[in-house]
Formats: C-alpha cells, sequence, structure tokens
C-alpha cells in the first residue's frame, strides 16, 4: 500500500482541521506541522486532537510541556510512542490533577459534587472547568491511578466523607467506588480525607468526586493547593 | 530556530470518513491559545480504499508517493 501524504502548506491559526471525505478511510503513520508562537497570547502546548463526525473530541495528543510565547516548534506525531511524548532524558506522565482553591460549602447530610476551580497540569487533556468543573473526561482507556485530598472547616462533630464516582455524580445519586470516611478530629485542627486507588477506564468515561459530613451544619471544604483531584494514566491494558 | 518535537499518538488507527485531524495550541485549561499559526501539516497515511484524489480538497493538496 503507497504512502500519500496530505499537505497544507500555508500558514493558518490554530485551530486547523482536516476532515477525511466522504466514502475515504485513512490509516495514519505520521503527523507533522510547524507551530509559530511567535505572536502567541500565552505559553502553549502543541496539541493533536482527533474529533469523532459530531465534533467531540475523542482523543487528545499533546506535547509533553508548553511552549512560551514566542517560540516556535516543529512537532511530529507518531503512533506507539506513548500519549504525550517521550525524550531520551524523561518518561512522559500522562495525567491530570485539579485543585480547588476556593471554598465550597458542604451542607450537612448532603451528597454533594465537589468542584474545582485550577488545573495543576493535565497532559492528558482530561480537564475542561470552564465546560464542567467537576469531572475528569478519560482520553486514553487504561489503568488509572485516581487521587483526591480535602481539608475541611475546623469542626470536631461526627463523620466526614470523601469519595470518587466512574460515569455518575455524588450529588445525583451515583455511587462512589472508593471512598474515605473517617470522624472529625477533636481537640482544633483541620481533618482531612484522602485516597488514593485504582481504577479502568476506556474512552468517554469520567471521574469525578463527592463529599459528605454530618456536623449538623453547613462546612467549607477547600481554599488551598492540598485540595486536589488528579488522575494519572499507569498504562493501557 | 524551531525547536524540534516528537510526540505519540495511538497506534493503529483506522479512522473513517467525518472523523477529524485537528492541530492546535492548548493552554494548561485546555482553551486555545489566540496567535498561534500553524503551517506545513503533513499527514502521511495509507488510504486502503484507493480513490485518493478525493483526499484532497480545500486547502489540502495531495503528494503521492513515488511508487503511486
Amino acid at each position: 500500500m503507497t504512502d500519500i501524504a496530505i499537505r497544507a502548506t500555508a500558514t493558518a491559526s490554530v485551530p486547523r482541521d482536516y476532515t477525511i471525505p466522504g466514502a475515504q478511510e485513512l490509516l495514519p503513520k505520521v503527523i507533522s506541522a510547524s507551530l509559530d508562537g511567535s505572536a502567541a497570547a500565552t505559553a502553549y502546548i502543541p496539541t493533536l486532537q482527533i474529533l469523532e463526525p459530531g465534533g467531540h473530541v475523542m482523543f487528545s495528543a499533546p506535547a509533553q510541556t508548553s511552549y512560551p510565547a514566542g517560540a516556535s516548534v516543529d512537532v511530529n506525531w507518531f503512533p506507539g510512542l506513548g500519549v504525550g511524548g517521550t525524550s531520551a532524558s524523561s518518561v512522559a506522565v500522562v495525567g491530570t490533577r485539579i485543585e480547588m482553591h476556593a471554598s465550597q460549602s458542604i451542607n450537612n447530610a448532603t451528597n454533594t459534587n465537589l468542584t474545582y476551580d485550577t488545573v495543576a497540569f493535565d497532559t492528558a487533556g482530561m480537564a475542561n472547568l470552564g465546560a464542567d468543573n467537576r469531572k475528569l473526561t478519560v482520553q486514553v482507556s487504561g489503568l488509572y491511578m485516581v487521587c483526591i485530598e480535602r481539608a475541611w472547616q475546623v469542626n470536631a462533630t461526627n463523620r466526614r466523607l470523601v469519595g470518587l464516582t466512574q460515569n455518575s455524580l455524588y450529588g445525583s445519586g451515583g455511587s462512589l467506588f472508593a471512598d474515605d470516611a473517617r470522624l472529625a478530629i477533636t481537640g482544633g485542627g483541620q481533618t482531612t480525607n484522602g485516597l488514593a486507588t485504582i481504577q479502568q477506564a476506556v474512552v468517554g468515561d469520567f471521574f469525578a468526586s463527592g463529599a459528605n459530613q454530618d456536623s449538623g451544619v453547613a462546612l467549607t471544604s477547600g481554599g488551598g493547593s492540598s485540595e486536589y483531584f488528579s488522575a494519572i494514566l499507569l498504562g493501557t491494558l | 530556530m524551531a525547536q524540534k518535537v516528537v510526540v505519540g499518538m495511538p497506534q493503529d488507527l483506522d479512522l473513517p470518513d467525518g472523523w477529524t485531524f485537528r492541530i492546535t495550541a492548548l493552554d494548561t485549561t485546555g482553551a486555545v491559545v489566540s496567535g498561534v499559526k500553524v503551517s506545513n501539516l503533513d499527514i502521511i497515511a495509507d488510504a486502503p480504499l484507493g480513490n485518493v484524489d478525493t483526499l484532497a480538497y480545500g486547502p489540502f493538496m495531495l503528494v503521492l508517493g513515488p511508487d503511486a
């Protein structure tokens, strides 16, 4: 089978799309592009995305690092190197960590969806806080190390619970696949929940997090960098 | 001089019509960074259904290999 090259040499602003035309099929071998960041508004991550016919992004292959405004890069995407790219001196980490730097109020005895306002890193393309600040959406099928930590407003009464859901939301009745429940610390100090687990997911799945507390009053959680939710790809199956 | 970057993508991709390859530049929130320009976009692929002339449209041209 002869290789073909589909080429666009002209310069255009990102994003630049090529949609496979009717009655055709492509098995890509390599995709390359030159990105000129001389007029970039901010630092940027060169990214290849693959969209299904409805326009939804089904996969993202971001570069391993971001490049400052002003920098230009020539990028080659090859299959089988490991998502996110590799180099001779490093192993690409495919994963996402989001944090809640503002405080979130959680009512007494109410299953509550936890929200986030900051992306610490996202080499897996899982976070889109503007669209949904509760979810990490899986772009690569495989096994994930999913972690969460939440600290609570000081209060010594009864229990605190934090947990993880997959393809459901705790506040809407979703079931937790992992959780950490503990009695509040007495004698002062914040109670903190945290857990790490391994979970299998396929493209399109999402992870979310939830909390519940029964102190008798509304409590706040969040407001620091220790309030985070992360998912790191361990490997494909 | 532009930096050279190599990035992985899934193996054994086999995409029918309607699927889209998108080259973009994102910030850490997933938003598109304005002002970034792309050029010299190349997709090297097998086209098992033949009739490769249909793959060239709009700003995209087709460059056949030496054995074509």
